[in-house]
Protein backbone atom coordinates (compact mmCIF):
# COMPACT_ATOMS: atom_id res chain seq x y z
CA UNK A 1 0.00 0.00 0.00
CA UNK A 2 1.25 3.52 -0.73
CA UNK A 3 -0.21 7.16 -1.01
CA UNK A 4 -0.12 9.18 -4.10
CA UNK A 5 0.86 12.48 -3.57
CA UNK A 6 0.56 13.85 -7.49
CA UNK A 7 -1.90 16.47 -8.17
CA UNK A 8 -3.20 16.21 -11.48
CA UNK A 9 -3.92 18.94 -13.92
CA UNK A 10 -1.40 21.84 -15.30
CA UNK A 11 -2.25 25.40 -12.88
CA UNK A 12 -0.03 27.55 -15.50
CA UNK A 13 -1.97 26.43 -18.56
CA UNK A 14 -5.73 26.74 -16.36
CA UNK A 15 -4.16 30.47 -15.25
CA UNK A 16 -3.71 31.20 -18.62
CA UNK A 17 -7.36 30.10 -19.60
CA UNK A 18 -8.29 32.41 -16.89
CA UNK A 19 -6.30 35.19 -17.93
CA UNK A 20 -7.56 35.17 -21.76
CA UNK A 21 -11.63 34.88 -20.15
CA UNK A 22 -10.70 38.15 -18.50
CA UNK A 23 -9.24 39.51 -21.87
CA UNK A 24 -11.96 38.26 -23.78
CA UNK A 25 -14.76 39.78 -21.14
CA UNK A 26 -12.77 43.20 -21.27
CA UNK A 27 -12.59 42.89 -24.93
CA UNK A 28 -16.32 42.66 -25.41
CA UNK A 29 -16.96 45.77 -22.70
CA UNK A 30 -14.74 47.64 -25.21
CA UNK A 31 -17.50 46.98 -28.05
CA UNK A 32 -20.12 47.08 -26.25
CA UNK A 33 -18.87 50.62 -25.55
CA UNK A 34 -18.22 51.55 -28.71
CA UNK A 35 -21.74 50.46 -29.59
CA UNK A 36 -22.82 52.69 -26.57
CA UNK A 37 -21.52 55.83 -27.86
CA UNK A 38 -22.76 55.54 -31.67
CA UNK A 39 -25.98 54.56 -30.18
CA UNK A 40 -25.76 57.71 -28.01
CA UNK A 41 -24.87 59.73 -30.89
CA UNK A 42 -26.55 58.73 -33.34
CA UNK A 43 -28.97 61.08 -33.46
CA UNK A 44 -26.06 63.50 -33.88
CA UNK A 45 -26.25 61.63 -37.64
CA UNK A 46 -29.72 60.66 -37.81
CA UNK A 47 -32.05 62.73 -36.83
CA UNK A 48 -36.04 61.90 -36.42
CA UNK A 49 -37.24 58.69 -35.94
CA UNK A 50 -34.16 56.98 -37.83
CA UNK A 51 -31.43 57.84 -34.78
CA UNK A 52 -33.70 56.94 -32.24
CA UNK A 53 -34.53 53.77 -34.41
CA UNK A 54 -30.99 53.02 -34.58
CA UNK A 55 -30.14 54.38 -30.79
CA UNK A 56 -33.26 51.38 -29.59
CA UNK A 57 -31.89 48.62 -31.74
CA UNK A 58 -28.46 49.01 -30.81
CA UNK A 59 -29.53 48.92 -26.87
CA UNK A 60 -31.61 45.82 -27.48
CA UNK A 61 -28.51 43.95 -29.32
CA UNK A 62 -26.30 45.51 -26.28
CA UNK A 63 -28.59 44.22 -23.79
CA UNK A 64 -29.22 40.64 -25.33
CA UNK A 65 -25.18 40.67 -25.87
CA UNK A 66 -24.22 41.86 -22.47
CA UNK A 67 -24.19 38.27 -20.81
CA UNK A 68 -21.82 37.07 -22.13
CA UNK A 69 -19.29 39.77 -21.24
CA UNK A 70 -20.53 38.98 -17.47
CA UNK A 71 -20.13 35.06 -17.41
CA UNK A 72 -16.68 35.36 -18.75
CA UNK A 73 -15.53 38.22 -16.09
CA UNK A 74 -17.41 36.16 -13.25
CA UNK A 75 -15.71 32.57 -14.18
CA UNK A 76 -12.21 34.22 -14.83
CA UNK A 77 -11.51 34.70 -10.63
CA UNK A 78 -12.81 31.39 -10.22
CA UNK A 79 -10.80 29.60 -12.49
CA UNK A 80 -7.74 31.69 -11.48
CA UNK A 81 -8.75 30.50 -7.79
CA UNK A 82 -8.60 26.75 -8.79
CA UNK A 83 -5.36 27.11 -10.19
CA UNK A 84 -4.19 28.99 -6.89
CA UNK A 85 -5.31 25.83 -4.88
CA UNK A 86 -3.61 23.30 -7.12
CA UNK A 87 -0.32 25.41 -6.87
CA UNK A 88 -1.23 25.71 -2.78
CA UNK A 89 -1.68 21.93 -3.18
CA UNK A 90 1.55 21.14 -4.77
CA UNK A 91 3.54 23.09 -2.43
CA UNK A 92 2.10 21.06 0.63
CA UNK A 93 2.23 18.19 -0.97
CA UNK A 94 5.82 18.61 -1.57
CA UNK A 95 6.93 19.50 1.59
CA UNK A 96 4.65 16.55 2.61
CA UNK A 97 7.49 13.97 0.36
CA UNK A 98 10.11 16.19 2.05
CA UNK A 99 9.26 15.62 5.66
CA UNK A 100 8.47 11.99 4.67
CA UNK A 101 11.45 11.47 3.85
CA UNK A 102 13.30 12.78 6.99
CA UNK A 103 11.07 10.90 9.02
CA UNK A 104 12.25 7.65 7.39
CA UNK A 105 9.48 6.82 5.19
CA UNK A 106 10.39 5.26 1.94
CA UNK A 107 9.70 7.62 -0.93
CA UNK A 108 9.66 7.06 -4.92
CA UNK A 109 8.95 10.08 -6.84
CA UNK A 110 5.62 11.74 -5.39
CA UNK A 111 4.40 8.10 -4.03
CA UNK A 112 5.59 7.84 -0.22
CA UNK A 113 5.29 4.07 0.47
CA UNK A 114 3.87 2.01 3.73
CA UNK A 115 5.72 1.39 6.30
CA UNK A 116 7.21 -1.60 7.32
CA UNK A 117 9.32 -3.51 9.79
CA UNK A 118 10.67 -6.99 10.17
CA UNK A 119 10.13 -6.95 14.15
CA UNK A 120 6.73 -9.79 14.24
CA UNK A 121 5.21 -7.81 17.43
CA UNK A 122 5.40 -5.33 19.57
CA UNK A 123 8.70 -6.19 22.03
CA UNK A 124 8.09 -6.78 25.55
CA UNK A 125 8.77 -4.20 28.57
CA UNK A 126 12.11 -6.33 29.05
CA UNK A 127 13.42 -6.45 25.53
CA UNK A 128 16.51 -5.59 23.88
CA UNK A 129 16.39 -1.39 24.21
CA UNK A 130 17.72 -1.66 20.35
CA UNK A 131 14.51 -3.56 19.43
CA UNK A 132 12.28 -1.54 21.32
CA UNK A 133 14.11 1.77 19.66
CA UNK A 134 13.37 -0.18 16.39
CA UNK A 135 9.72 -0.30 17.14
CA UNK A 136 9.65 3.29 18.53
CA UNK A 137 10.74 4.25 15.01
CA UNK A 138 8.52 2.01 13.27
CA UNK A 139 5.28 3.19 15.55
CA UNK A 140 6.77 6.94 14.75
CA UNK A 141 6.61 6.05 10.62
CA UNK A 142 3.79 4.51 10.77
CA UNK A 143 1.86 7.57 12.73
CA UNK A 144 3.62 9.53 10.14
CA UNK A 145 2.41 8.10 7.11
CA UNK A 146 -1.61 7.93 9.04
CA UNK A 147 -1.33 11.23 8.87
CA UNK A 148 -0.05 11.79 5.46
CA UNK A 149 -3.21 9.60 4.43
CA UNK A 150 -5.79 11.75 5.99
CA UNK A 151 -4.33 15.21 5.07
CA UNK A 152 -3.78 13.81 1.48
CA UNK A 153 -7.66 12.76 1.79
CA UNK A 154 -8.75 15.84 3.28
CA UNK A 155 -7.47 17.89 0.64
CA UNK A 156 -8.68 16.29 -1.95
CA UNK A 157 -12.31 16.32 -0.59
CA UNK A 158 -11.78 19.69 0.24
CA UNK A 159 -11.16 20.21 -3.15
CA UNK A 160 -14.01 17.86 -4.74
CA UNK A 161 -16.22 20.41 -2.00
CA UNK A 162 -14.25 23.78 -3.17
CA UNK A 163 -14.98 22.57 -6.82
CA UNK A 164 -19.19 21.78 -6.48
CA UNK A 165 -19.24 25.20 -4.64
CA UNK A 166 -17.97 27.57 -7.09
CA UNK A 167 -18.36 25.29 -10.57
CA UNK A 168 -21.36 24.51 -9.72
CA UNK A 169 -23.17 28.16 -9.59
CA UNK A 170 -21.42 28.85 -13.22
CA UNK A 171 -23.08 26.21 -14.68
CA UNK A 172 -25.90 27.05 -13.23
CA UNK A 173 -25.35 30.72 -14.93
CA UNK A 174 -25.11 28.87 -17.98
CA UNK A 175 -28.77 29.50 -18.70
CA UNK A 176 -28.24 33.49 -18.16
CA UNK A 177 -26.62 33.01 -21.99
CA UNK A 178 -30.34 32.39 -23.58
CA UNK A 179 -30.53 35.79 -24.26
CA UNK A 180 -28.14 35.43 -27.27
CA UNK A 181 -29.94 32.52 -28.66
CA UNK A 182 -31.34 33.52 -32.21
CA UNK A 183 -29.88 36.77 -31.99
CA UNK A 184 -27.96 36.60 -35.15
CA UNK A 185 -31.09 34.88 -36.99
CA UNK A 186 -33.24 37.53 -35.84
CA UNK A 187 -30.86 40.64 -37.48
CA UNK A 188 -30.75 38.58 -40.68
CA UNK A 189 -34.64 37.82 -40.79
CA UNK A 190 -34.87 39.64 -44.12
CA UNK A 191 -33.41 38.35 -46.96
CA UNK A 192 -31.39 41.42 -47.94
CA UNK A 193 -30.06 42.06 -44.30
CA UNK A 194 -29.20 37.97 -44.13
CA UNK A 195 -27.00 38.74 -47.57
CA UNK A 196 -25.47 42.13 -45.75
CA UNK A 197 -24.56 39.91 -42.47
CA UNK A 198 -23.40 36.52 -44.32
CA UNK A 199 -20.98 39.07 -46.27
CA UNK A 200 -19.73 41.11 -43.42
CA UNK A 201 -19.05 37.48 -41.34
CA UNK A 202 -17.41 35.74 -44.21
CA UNK A 203 -15.00 38.87 -44.47
CA UNK A 204 -14.20 39.30 -41.26
CA UNK A 205 -10.65 37.32 -41.51
CA UNK A 206 -9.91 37.68 -37.10
CA UNK A 207 -13.31 35.96 -36.76
CA UNK A 208 -12.62 32.32 -35.17
CA UNK A 209 -13.25 29.29 -36.78
CA UNK A 210 -12.47 27.14 -33.80
CA UNK A 211 -14.53 24.12 -33.17
CA UNK A 212 -15.43 24.10 -29.66
CA UNK A 213 -16.80 20.68 -29.54
CA UNK A 214 -13.56 19.16 -30.11
CA UNK A 215 -12.05 21.55 -27.66
CA UNK A 216 -14.00 19.52 -25.35
CA UNK A 217 -13.58 16.02 -26.47
CA UNK A 218 -10.02 16.90 -25.18
CA UNK A 219 -10.44 17.88 -22.33
CA UNK A 220 -13.24 14.81 -21.53
CA UNK A 221 -10.12 12.68 -22.52
CA UNK A 222 -8.09 14.67 -19.48
CA UNK A 223 -10.76 14.41 -17.40
CA UNK A 224 -10.96 10.58 -17.92
CA UNK A 225 -7.38 10.15 -16.74
CA UNK A 226 -8.02 12.23 -13.61
CA UNK A 227 -11.31 10.60 -12.71
CA UNK A 228 -8.88 7.38 -13.29
CA UNK A 229 -6.39 8.42 -10.90
CA UNK A 230 -8.48 10.03 -7.91
CA UNK A 231 -10.74 6.88 -7.69
CA UNK A 232 -7.38 4.86 -7.30
CA UNK A 233 -5.91 7.69 -5.00
CA UNK A 234 -9.34 6.49 -2.91
CA UNK A 235 -9.40 2.60 -3.40
CA UNK A 236 -5.66 2.92 -2.16
CA UNK A 237 -6.13 3.50 1.30
CA UNK A 238 -8.94 3.06 3.55
CA UNK A 239 -8.04 6.18 5.72
CA UNK A 240 -7.11 8.82 2.73
CA UNK A 241 -10.60 7.60 1.26
CA UNK A 242 -12.42 8.13 5.04
CA UNK A 243 -10.81 11.59 5.05
CA UNK A 244 -11.36 12.39 1.66
CA UNK A 245 -14.98 11.56 2.31
CA UNK A 246 -15.47 13.62 5.61
CA UNK A 247 -13.98 16.11 4.05
CA UNK A 248 -16.97 16.00 1.39
CA UNK A 249 -20.35 15.33 2.57
CA UNK A 250 -21.54 12.11 0.19
CA UNK A 251 -24.40 14.44 -1.21
CA UNK A 252 -22.38 17.01 -2.35
CA UNK A 253 -19.97 14.22 -3.96
CA UNK A 254 -22.92 11.93 -5.60
CA UNK A 255 -24.40 15.58 -7.10
CA UNK A 256 -21.16 16.55 -8.65
CA UNK A 257 -20.62 13.35 -10.22
CA UNK A 258 -24.19 13.12 -11.52
CA UNK A 259 -23.23 16.86 -12.92
CA UNK A 260 -19.98 15.56 -14.27
CA UNK A 261 -21.65 12.59 -16.36
CA UNK A 262 -24.00 15.47 -17.79
CA UNK A 263 -21.05 17.60 -18.31
CA UNK A 264 -19.54 14.52 -20.43
CA UNK A 265 -22.87 14.29 -22.81
CA UNK A 266 -22.89 18.17 -23.40
CA UNK A 267 -19.45 18.07 -24.03
CA UNK A 268 -20.30 15.69 -27.35
CA UNK A 269 -22.70 18.87 -28.70
CA UNK A 270 -21.53 21.29 -31.19
CA UNK A 271 -23.01 24.29 -29.72
CA UNK A 272 -23.93 25.35 -26.24
CA UNK A 273 -26.18 27.84 -27.55
CA UNK A 274 -29.25 27.61 -27.45
CA UNK A 275 -29.36 26.16 -23.78
CA UNK A 276 -31.93 23.34 -24.73
CA UNK A 277 -31.86 19.17 -24.01
CA UNK A 278 -28.85 18.02 -22.18
CA UNK A 279 -27.47 21.87 -21.98
CA UNK A 280 -30.90 22.41 -19.45
CA UNK A 281 -30.17 19.70 -17.38
CA UNK A 282 -26.62 20.58 -16.67
CA UNK A 283 -28.25 23.93 -16.07
CA UNK A 284 -31.03 22.61 -13.42
CA UNK A 285 -28.15 20.27 -11.52
CA UNK A 286 -25.59 22.68 -11.14
CA UNK A 287 -28.23 25.34 -9.55
CA UNK A 288 -29.32 22.22 -7.69
CA UNK A 289 -25.72 21.84 -5.74
CA UNK A 290 -24.36 25.17 -6.32
CA UNK A 291 -24.73 26.12 -1.91
CA UNK A 292 -21.71 27.07 0.61
CA UNK A 293 -20.11 29.39 2.07
CA UNK A 294 -16.11 30.01 2.64
CA UNK A 295 -14.62 29.87 5.92
CA UNK A 296 -13.37 33.84 5.54
CA UNK A 297 -17.15 34.93 4.98
CA UNK A 298 -17.96 33.01 7.50
CA UNK A 299 -15.67 34.69 9.79
CA UNK A 300 -16.46 38.10 8.24
CA UNK A 301 -20.33 36.99 9.12
CA UNK A 302 -19.49 35.79 12.65
CA UNK A 303 -17.44 39.38 13.15
CA UNK A 304 -19.59 41.19 11.91
CA UNK A 305 -20.79 44.81 13.00
CA UNK A 306 -18.03 48.04 12.53
CA UNK A 307 -16.11 46.20 15.50
CA UNK A 308 -15.79 43.05 14.31
CA UNK A 309 -15.18 44.43 11.10
CA UNK A 310 -12.49 46.43 12.41
CA UNK A 311 -10.95 43.70 14.29
CA UNK A 312 -10.79 40.99 11.44
CA UNK A 313 -9.79 43.59 8.96
CA UNK A 314 -6.99 44.40 11.49
CA UNK A 315 -5.76 40.92 12.30
CA UNK A 316 -5.46 40.18 8.70
CA UNK A 317 -3.78 43.46 7.91
CA UNK A 318 -1.59 43.55 11.10
CA UNK A 319 -0.04 40.48 10.91
CA UNK A 320 1.08 40.60 7.60
CA UNK A 321 -1.62 38.47 6.15
CA UNK A 322 -1.63 38.03 1.63
CA UNK A 323 -3.16 40.99 1.03
CA UNK A 324 -2.39 42.71 3.83
CA UNK A 325 -3.85 46.56 4.58
CA UNK A 326 -5.80 46.65 0.87
CA UNK A 327 -7.67 43.85 1.99
CA UNK A 328 -7.63 44.72 5.80
CA UNK A 329 -8.95 48.13 4.39
CA UNK A 330 -11.65 46.59 2.42
CA UNK A 331 -13.07 44.41 5.48
CA UNK A 332 -13.31 47.51 7.93
CA UNK A 333 -14.64 49.58 5.10
CA UNK A 334 -17.43 47.07 4.31
CA UNK A 335 -18.12 45.57 7.44
CA UNK A 336 -21.27 46.69 9.11
CA UNK A 337 -23.57 44.04 9.98
CA UNK A 338 -23.45 40.28 10.30
CA UNK A 339 -25.17 38.90 7.20
CA UNK A 340 -23.97 42.19 5.08
CA UNK A 341 -20.57 41.57 6.29
CA UNK A 342 -20.88 38.28 4.56
CA UNK A 343 -22.06 39.41 1.29
CA UNK A 344 -19.92 42.48 1.32
CA UNK A 345 -16.82 39.91 1.43
CA UNK A 346 -18.28 37.91 -0.98
CA UNK A 347 -19.41 40.74 -3.05
CA UNK A 348 -16.32 42.87 -3.34
CA UNK A 349 -13.35 40.46 -2.46
CA UNK A 350 -12.68 38.38 -5.65
CA UNK A 351 -12.87 34.50 -5.26
CA UNK A 352 -9.21 34.29 -5.51
CA UNK A 353 -8.21 37.26 -3.43
CA UNK A 354 -10.45 35.08 -0.70
CA UNK A 355 -9.03 32.13 -1.45
CA UNK A 356 -5.47 33.55 -0.76
CA UNK A 357 -6.71 34.50 2.78
CA UNK A 358 -8.97 31.80 3.29
CA UNK A 359 -5.95 29.43 3.33
CA UNK A 360 -3.92 32.05 5.57
CA UNK A 361 -6.29 32.06 8.34
CA UNK A 362 -6.83 28.52 8.20
CA UNK A 363 -3.06 27.98 8.38
CA UNK A 364 -1.45 30.88 10.18
CA UNK A 365 2.18 28.76 9.87
CA UNK A 366 2.07 29.33 5.99
CA UNK A 367 4.46 31.99 5.78
CA UNK A 368 7.11 30.76 7.34
CA UNK A 369 6.63 26.96 7.40
CA UNK A 370 4.60 24.63 5.85
CA UNK A 371 2.29 21.83 7.40
CA UNK A 372 3.76 19.94 9.58
CA UNK A 373 3.10 16.07 9.59
CA UNK A 374 2.48 14.12 12.68
CA UNK A 375 5.10 11.37 14.28
CA UNK B 1 -40.14 66.95 -45.92
CA UNK B 2 -39.37 63.90 -43.81
CA UNK B 3 -35.51 63.90 -44.90
CA UNK B 4 -34.74 65.93 -41.92
CA UNK B 5 -30.98 65.46 -41.76
CA UNK B 6 -28.46 62.35 -42.60
CA UNK B 7 -24.91 62.30 -42.05
CA UNK B 8 -24.22 59.09 -43.23
CA UNK B 9 -20.40 59.58 -43.96
CA UNK B 10 -20.35 61.01 -39.82
CA UNK B 11 -22.71 57.65 -38.86
CA UNK B 12 -20.11 55.52 -40.88
CA UNK B 13 -17.11 56.89 -39.67
CA UNK B 14 -18.59 55.79 -36.32
CA UNK B 15 -19.62 52.48 -36.77
CA UNK B 16 -16.15 51.89 -38.66
CA UNK B 17 -15.06 52.47 -34.92
CA UNK B 18 -17.58 49.47 -33.50
CA UNK B 19 -15.94 47.20 -36.23
CA UNK B 20 -12.54 47.96 -35.25
CA UNK B 21 -13.49 47.19 -31.48
CA UNK B 22 -14.92 43.91 -32.85
CA UNK B 23 -12.32 42.84 -35.19
CA UNK B 24 -10.07 43.37 -31.74
CA UNK B 25 -12.50 41.31 -29.82
CA UNK B 26 -12.47 38.54 -32.39
CA UNK B 27 -8.74 38.72 -32.73
CA UNK B 28 -8.76 38.01 -28.55
CA UNK B 29 -11.52 34.94 -29.49
CA UNK B 30 -9.05 33.69 -31.83
CA UNK B 31 -6.20 33.20 -29.35
CA UNK B 32 -8.21 30.79 -26.79
CA UNK B 33 -5.44 28.61 -25.40
CA UNK B 34 -5.62 24.96 -26.17
CA UNK B 35 -8.16 22.86 -23.42
CA UNK B 36 -6.00 22.83 -20.35
CA UNK B 37 -5.48 20.18 -18.06
CA UNK B 38 -7.17 21.11 -14.71
CA UNK B 39 -7.09 17.88 -13.13
CA UNK B 40 -10.80 16.46 -11.70
CA UNK B 41 -11.92 20.22 -12.77
CA UNK B 42 -11.24 19.67 -16.65
CA UNK B 43 -14.47 18.61 -18.18
CA UNK B 44 -16.41 21.40 -16.22
CA UNK B 45 -13.57 24.29 -17.02
CA UNK B 46 -13.86 23.05 -20.34
CA UNK B 47 -17.49 23.49 -20.75
CA UNK B 48 -17.81 27.16 -19.01
CA UNK B 49 -14.93 28.19 -20.72
CA UNK B 50 -15.93 27.10 -24.08
CA UNK B 51 -19.98 28.50 -23.67
CA UNK B 52 -18.13 31.33 -23.17
CA UNK B 53 -16.52 31.86 -26.21
CA UNK B 54 -19.30 30.73 -27.84
CA UNK B 55 -21.21 33.61 -26.62
CA UNK B 56 -18.56 36.21 -27.33
CA UNK B 57 -18.29 34.90 -30.54
CA UNK B 58 -22.34 35.34 -31.29
CA UNK B 59 -22.31 38.71 -29.91
CA UNK B 60 -19.34 39.85 -32.07
CA UNK B 61 -21.29 38.78 -35.12
CA UNK B 62 -24.47 40.30 -33.68
CA UNK B 63 -22.78 43.54 -33.05
CA UNK B 64 -21.02 42.98 -36.48
CA UNK B 65 -24.07 42.03 -38.16
CA UNK B 66 -25.84 45.35 -37.03
CA UNK B 67 -23.48 47.63 -38.25
CA UNK B 68 -23.26 45.79 -41.70
CA UNK B 69 -26.80 45.96 -41.95
CA UNK B 70 -26.79 50.35 -40.59
CA UNK B 71 -23.69 50.47 -43.08
CA UNK B 72 -25.66 49.05 -46.12
CA UNK B 73 -28.93 51.25 -45.61
CA UNK B 74 -27.07 54.57 -45.22
CA UNK B 75 -24.70 53.79 -48.49
CA UNK B 76 -27.99 53.47 -50.33
CA UNK B 77 -27.81 57.24 -51.56
CA UNK B 78 -31.42 57.29 -52.53
CA UNK B 79 -32.51 56.08 -49.25
CA UNK B 80 -34.30 58.87 -47.30
CA UNK B 81 -34.38 59.65 -43.06
CA UNK B 82 -38.02 57.88 -43.01
CA UNK B 83 -37.05 54.89 -45.24
CA UNK B 84 -33.75 54.31 -43.00
CA UNK B 85 -36.16 54.26 -39.78
CA UNK B 86 -38.30 52.18 -41.46
CA UNK B 87 -35.66 49.63 -42.03
CA UNK B 88 -33.84 49.77 -38.63
CA UNK B 89 -37.70 49.78 -37.33
CA UNK B 90 -37.72 46.17 -39.12
CA UNK B 91 -34.92 44.64 -37.34
CA UNK B 92 -36.10 46.26 -33.80
CA UNK B 93 -38.96 44.54 -34.31
CA UNK B 94 -37.60 40.76 -34.74
CA UNK B 95 -35.54 41.63 -31.75
CA UNK B 96 -38.71 42.81 -29.65
CA UNK B 97 -40.68 39.50 -31.25
CA UNK B 98 -38.67 36.99 -29.25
Amino acid sequence: MSISLRIPGDPTAVRALGDWMSRMSSSLVEVDLELAYVAGQSENYLRGEAGSAFQRTATAVRNRCSPAMKYLGDASPVIHAYANRLDRGREDFDSYLTQAADRGLTVHGKVVMEPTTDLSACPAPDADPQLTAEWDAFISKVTTYNDLATRVGTWWGELETWCSENFAPLIACLGDLSPLDGLLGELSATDPNKTVVDAALETADARTERDLAEWRTLAQQMQTDADTFTDQLRSGNPATHAAAEAANPRAIREGMEELLDHVEQVSRIGKIIPIVGPAIEIVTIGAAIAEGESGSSQIAGALGGAAGGAAAGGAIAAAGGPLGWVIGGAVVATVTVGSAATWAWEAWVPVDARESIDEWLEDGTRFWQPPQLAG
Amino acid sequence: MTDIYVDRDGMEIRLREVIARIDESDATLSDLPSAPDAGIATSIIALIASAGAEAAGVANDATRGLSAITNDVLDDMTVKNEEIADHIRDIEEELDGR
